[in-house]
């Protein structure tokens, strides 16, 4: 694509919605065959490559991307988690009900709010009017069969599920978030607003110059220096739990959770690979003191696995069962503190192996005297 | 023998290429080429020598380079494989008659009398002549013989035997046994006669050397049976032969009144003392081209001859490499021996560690001159050197260098030369009156006289070559109009010349400390001390394993280790010796022995200046005379030698923690890993202070000094 | 001193160069040449600026046979080998790399670790059967011979093969020096390793 075609493209099918790359788990290591996205999508819009997430122009914003990456991959720019919060909050002292009502555009036009599709709720969202003094959340959920985002039906059982965990783990009535049949309407509510030619040109001009500014080829500068990015959904989740207080321990399959308890056995020999690929930053990795160690923060794992399907000596394991509660655990976890030793052969500090020489060594000079036998068998007579 | 064709530096890597055409696939002779390497160790030159399965590996015991060149003369003689024709040339004219561009000594006439010289013309009666030869048993001056002398032949003349040289070298060789030889040599029994055999066989015999037999107190001699070896198959000069090299352009700086004198303090001059024999060593101008370091730092130690008043050290770090090096530590230690010294250095290294006064000098991409080759470059060359990088005043031509407070090696010398008035620098310093106040000045001088005229003149065609890797000109390269048939010949190369194999300068010098002649041909000899005594069969026995050092093929010289790049390659040395040995001592490669030398035990003792940071330069001293060592067990080295690879163990040149003016400087321990073994050199067992030295060229014992090796 | 380069004529190499079709550029080293003199490790470590101990290019030495009693003439062998990248045809690094940090080129075979991606995990490094892939501690990245594609780009031969002083190493196109081997007699192709990674890198001996 030209440079023109790149800013005509960008303006046309700027899309509310933008994706870091980092906290992807797939783009972070090849192992991962994730596709949560990619599956979840109603419209097949997402495409993953070796260049990044790409989201087509088919992308009708239903956000449903946004609810199912556990690591917050997928962003809106406009109405992000902490807004819809904040409008929830807004609507419980507008109504002062009981029941807080979501809608989707094809749902009940007299919900408490009205997203365009109910996949884009996440469990933040669901507690939210609860934390505000709601006695449940009520999804009016028409026949998601009839509607062109129907796939995004799983996506809305899968967050109520989840945040049924996590009100047992409150004490709470798991059945506080549930879901009600309401018929379909063919026509999708939208909120009209009036706005002044001079307000939209206004807004359409700004919009435009960070796009054209953003589509302009980099010339000399290349990619900024990876600079952590942060999970923003599992944040604010975090930021919603601080307000219920625990009342239980509450364990459940590993498969079913929504983060991962990790044990490092010691088969590892301090690679780091883990640290360095975990895309959400739970798991850290520490040179000081002459100790190789790795750190665990439970509360920001997404259970995504990565660290397990990269680590080479199988010394990363994810516990059967994971203890809930670790979600409100703040601070590190030492999994791992082992004391380095150098190596006297490449001088670099490694940890385990049975010899003084580290096992790197020792494997790579035992294949490449194996690979030589071959070239020198013979020579001699 | 004793020389390594495949070191990766200069100017080795040459003979390599040819090594390879000759030897493996290409060129005319490929395939037939054999490439017998006599070393006690098996180097890459023996890997390549073997790999075709065509060449040989002698695994000769240091210092017995004489028995094995002796033993092939022997059995050439006896076997009658010498080229008869051309040793019995007599003169030029008789030579060039049979086509021959070289004759030799061999049938001039020796007397068998004190001092052994050869008979003149004058001594046989016979009128004015050198050298007189036999021709049917009547003397003749050699320059009227107009046919072939008697080769193997001798006369009486007034009451005095005479006989050729021929003759004294075949009963010179004949003194002990090929079976002999082989026993000391330790090599298989027939070996000697095969070599010879396959050697004198071959179309184009040629025995080359580097230092491996001339660093040795017999060193001079087996240079010599060398040379008479290649001399018997009449191979000098020809192609494919025995080829000297070395020549050089050259240029000059004529100047006034710049001449040395005195007596150079390492002895290097007729023993000039009153009584009858010296008490320190003299060694002969004619023999010990270059002086004798060794020598020279023992002797400052003892103030012998005299007592030194300053030093200067300059292109050198004698405190590291020099063997027995802890002669050089005390003596600069030691202000009474050396109350004044000064360093011109590049970085701190461990000589210039030690000295008063350091005079920082530039990188070594800033030097402006010239240099000549190697002996195995055998053609004319000459290396011109100019800064690639900093300035030269457009006026003055001074330097200006990169780095603060440095300044090129020549400027300092010049400078200091100004100061002390020498003559020959500053203001009418050339006949010509020209000043010479840098080193542009001399340099510019120098390459206008001779084989130069330009001078450094910017546009000329030299400053042009200078820092760029070109062929000095193809007026200079070897051409057809050098062909000389089977000869080679090239500028600079030899012309028609007589070749001496009997030494009659040495036949006629004493040596200063026994007051008795040397001998004119090479020796049965294996280490000597001053006095050119064996080594006491007792030390042998007490101390078995024999001190062995090489160079890795990657280290030009021993002091390169301050190229980190190498330390990629191998990060440190290890103390090698043979399976067997490793069996008898019960050790395994990575275990740790001890070793001591007849005299390390004089570190504690003799050395007291030495011996307070004997502990920071060398951290496995463990006291008494021991030092510890990491073992590697490899076939590669001959049994019975504790073998230790140069340019590790470093403890200068930021190799270990150093200070200047109070301040802890820069330093990586990888300069100075593994070991160093210069201090485990014996000491000469007369003088007790000096490593073994040859007493007639004054080269080093560089192998085989005994050792006691044990197991921690 | 071109008559001293031995055997391979180089216009079969520049006819291979201009052939179309994805190409395995490589080199030829050949055993029976190398005196183990390591300088094209220092000329790779000049051109490519790698810190001690991340060496590209390396010369291992063989030992063969034992030598014991000096009354026997000794019958032993060493060898050089000089281990570049074998910019393998089936890379085990690449397989291993987590993070797709290592390619292969297309067009010239040749393999890259893209820096950038790099974690420094040093799993190509275990995966490696030859010990190509080198940890640079400073960087904390995996490196390794690069057949000096910045060279190549520019119409130049790797530095290693530039500054071989024995003449034994060859840079050319895989298929026509393995056809030039086959069809001459002086050098016989051996194989290096069995690590079925299909090693571009031809020895002979």
């Amino acid at each position: 694509m030209s440079v023109t075609e790149k800013v005509v493209d960008k303006i046309i099918n700027e899309k509310n919605i933008s994706v870091e790359n980092l906290l992807c788990t797939k783009l972070r290591t090849t192992r991962s065959g994730c596709s949560l996205c990619i599956d979840t999508c109603p419209l097949n819009a997402i495409r993953i490559s070796d260049s990044g997430i790409e989201i087509s122009g088919d992308c009708n914003e239903c956000g449903a991307c946004i609810s199912v990456c556990p690591n917050g991959a997928f962003r809106m720019k406009e109405g992000g988690e902490s807004a819809v919060l904040q409008e929830i909050r807004d609507k419980i002292t507008d109504n002062n009900g009981p029941v807080f009502r979501f809608s989707c555009a094809h749902g009940d036009k007299k919900a408490d709010l009205t997203l365009p599709c109910l996949g884009r709720l996440t469990e933040a969202l669901l507690l939210g009017p609860l934390r505000n003094g709601a006695s449940a959340t009520e999804l009016l959920k028409p026949d998601c069969g009839e509607c062109h985002s129907g796939k995004a039906s799983s996506q809305i059982d899968e967050v109520t599920k989840q945040t049924g965990y996590l009100l047992d783990m409150f004490g709470l009535d798991k059945n506080a978030v549930y879901v009600k049949r309401a018929a379909f309407s063919a026509t999708p509510a939208r909120e009209e607003k009036n706005v002044s030619r001079r307000a939209f040109f206004g807004s359409v001009r700004t919009k435009m110059m960070g796009i054209a500014a953003a589509s302009l080829p980099d010339g000399e500068t290349h990619e900024q220096p990876v600079s952590p990015v942060k999970n923003n959904k599992r944040y604010v989740l975090l930021a919603v739990l601080k307000t219920f207080s625990p009342a239980k321990e509450v364990f459940i399959p590993s498969a079913d959770a929504m983060l991962a308890d990790i044990e490092i056995s010691e088969k590892c020999d301090g690679c780091g690979a883990c640290a360095a690929i975990c895309p959400v930053g739970a798991m850290t990795r520490c040179d000081s003191d002459g100790c190789f160690s790795l750190g665990f923060s439970p509360a920001l794992c997404t259970n995504c696995q990565a660290c397990s399907m990269v680590c080479l000596r199988k010394a990363v394991s994810i516990k059967q069962t994971v203890k809930l509660n670790l979600l409100l655990q703040t601070g590190e976890t030492k999994l791992i503190e082992v004391k380095k030793k150098t190596c006297p052969v490449c001088r670099i500090d490694f940890i385990g192996g049975e010899a003084g020489i580290c096992p790197i060594c020792i494997n790579t000079g035992n294949k490449r005297m194996a690979a030589i036998k071959n070239l020198t068998k013979g020579i001699r007579p | 023998m004793g020389s390594n064709v495949t070191q990766a530096d200069y100017p080795m890597q040459l003979r390599a290429r040819y090594l390879q055409k000759y030897g493996k696939r290409v060129g005319p002779y490929a395939k037939s080429f054999k490439h017998v390497v006599v070393d006690p160790r098996f180097t890459n030159a023996a890997a390549k020598a073997v790999h075709s399965g065509v060449g040989e590996w002698v695994p000769l015991k240091p210092a017995t380079d004489g028995y094995f060149l002796l033993g092939m003369i022997r059995w050439m003689i006896d076997n009658n494989r010498y080229k008869k024709e051309y040793l019995s040339i007599p003169g030029e004219q008789v030579a060039k008659n049979k086509g021959y561009r070289t004759w030799t000594d061999m049938s001039y006439l020796v007397g068998t009398q004190e001092p052994k010289k050869y008979l003149t013309g004058k001594d046989a009666g016979l009128g004015e002549s050198d050298f007189v030869v036999l021709v049917g048993g009547k003397p003749k001056m050699f320059q009227e013989a107009d046919g072939l002398a008697d080769l193997d032949a001798s006369i009486t003349i007034n009451g005095v035997e005479y006989k050729t040289v021929f003759r004294t070298l075949k009963e010179r060789a004949r003194e002990k046994s090929l079976a002999e030889c082989e026993a000391v040599c330790d090599i298989p029994a027939g070996s000697i006669a095969h070599i010879a055999d396959e050697f004198t066989s071959a179309k184009h015999p040629v025995i080359e050397m580097f230092r491996g037999p001339v660093q040795q107190t017999n060193g001079w001699y087996n240079g010599q049976a060398l040379c008479i070896i290649n001399i018997l198959v009449d191979n000098i000069d020809r192609k494919g032969g025995y080829i000297s090299g070395h020549a050089a352009y050259k240029g000059d700086v004529t100047v006034k009144g710049r001449k040395p004198a005195g007596i150079r303090v390492d002895c290097k001059a007729p023993y000039q003392g009153k009584k009858q024999t010296s008490t320190r060593p003299w060694y002969l101008p004619a023999a010990a081209f270059r002086g004798v370091t060794s020598a020279f730092f023992a002797n400052v130690r003892k103030q012998y001859p005299y007592r030194i008043k300053a030093y200067l050290n300059y292109y050198n770090d004698p405190a590291y490499t020099m063997p027995h090096n802890q002669n050089v530590i005390e003596a600069l230690m030691d202000l009474n021996a050396m109350p004044l010294t000064f360093s011109i250095d590049a970085y701190m290294g461990e000589t210039s560690a030690l000295c008063d006064y350091i005079l920082p000098d530039t990188e070594y991409l800033e030097r402006l001159g010239g240099f000549k080759t190697y002996p195995p470059v055998k053609t004319q060359v000459w290396g011109l050197r100019q800064p690639v990088v900093g300035s030269f005043d457009p006026v003055t031509h001074e330097y200006k260098p990169i780095r603060p407070d440095t300044k090129m090696g020549d400027d300092i010398l010049i400078t200091l030369a100004k100061e002390c008035g020498l003559p020959g620098f500053g203001k009418n310093a050339t006949e010509e009156g020209l000043e010479i106040n840098n080193s542009w000045d001399y340099w510019n001088e120098y390459y206008k006289h001779k084989d130069f005229t330009e001078g450094l003149d910017p546009k000329g065609s030299l400053a042009k070559l200078g820092g760029k890797f070109q062929n000095p000109g193809p007026k200079y390269q070897y051409t057809d109009k050098y062909s000389s048939g089977d000869y080679t010949s090239f500028p600079g190369g030899r012309q028609t010349r007589v070749l001496f194999t009997y030494q009659e300068k040495i036949a006629t010098a004493k040596n200063s400390m026994t007051g008795s002649y040397f001998d004119g041909l090479p020796m049965y000899r294996t280490i000597v001390d001053c006095k050119e005594q064996p080594l006491d069969q007792s030390i042998l026995t007490e101390y078995p394993f024999q001190l062995h050092t090489y160079k890795d093929t990657f280290h030009t010289q021993s002091r390169t280790m301050n190229n980190l790049w190498l330390a990629s390659i191998k990060p440190q040395n290890y103390a090698e010796i043979n399976p067997a040995d490793a069996e008898k001592l019960g050790v395994n490669s990575g275990d740790w022995v001890k070793v001591k030398s007849p005299s390390s035990h004089q570190l504690d003792t003799d050395y007291p200046n030495f011996a307070k940071i004997n502990k920071d330069c060398y951290p496995n001293y463990v006291g008494e005379g021991w030092f510890k060592f990491q073992i590697k067990v490899t076939s590669r080295i001959r049994p019975g030698l504790f073998s230790v690879c140069n340019s590790y163990g470093r403890f200068g040149a930021g190799a270990r923690k150093w200070y200047m003016n109070g301040k802890q400087q820069g330093h990586d321990e990888r300069v100075g890993a593994g070991f160093h073994l210069n201090v485990l050199y014996m000491a000469d067992p007369v003088l007790k202070d000096i490593v073994l030295i040859d007493p007639v060229g004054g080269g080093t014992q560089s192998y085989g000094s005994p050792l006691r090796v044990e197991r921690i | 001193m071109s008559e001293l380069n031995p055997i391979l004529p180089q216009e079969i190499i520049d006819e291979s160069f201009k052939k179309p079709g994805p190409k395995q550029y490589t080199l030829w080293v050949d055993l029976e040449y190398c005196i183990g003199c390591h300088a094209c490790s220092m000329g790779c470590k000049a051109e490519n600026n790698t810190p001690v101990g991340v060496d590209f290019n390396r010369v291992i030495e063989i030992e063969e046979g034992e030598f014991k009693d000096p009354k026997k003439t000794p019958d032993i062998g060493v060898y050089f080998i000089p281990m570049p990248c074998m910019h393998c045809g089936e890379p085990a690094c690449m397989a291993a790399c987590p993070v797709g940090a290592i390619t292969k080129r297309k067009d010239d075979g040749i393999v890259l670790i893209n820096k950038d991606k790099c974690i420094g995990c040093r799993y190509c490094a275990w995966a490696c059967p030859y010990g190509a892939p080198q940890f640079n501690a400073e960087a904390k990245v995996m490196e390794k011979c690069t057949l000096c594609v910045h060279r190549i780009e520019k119409g130049l031969i790797p530095a290693c093969v530039e500054t071989c002083v024995a003449k034994t190493r060859f840079f050319g196109e895989m298929n026509a020096i393995t056809d030039f081997v086959a069809r001459q007699k002086v050098a016989k192709k051996v194989s290096v390793g069995a690590g079925g990674t299909k090693p571009s890198v031809i020895y002979t001996k």
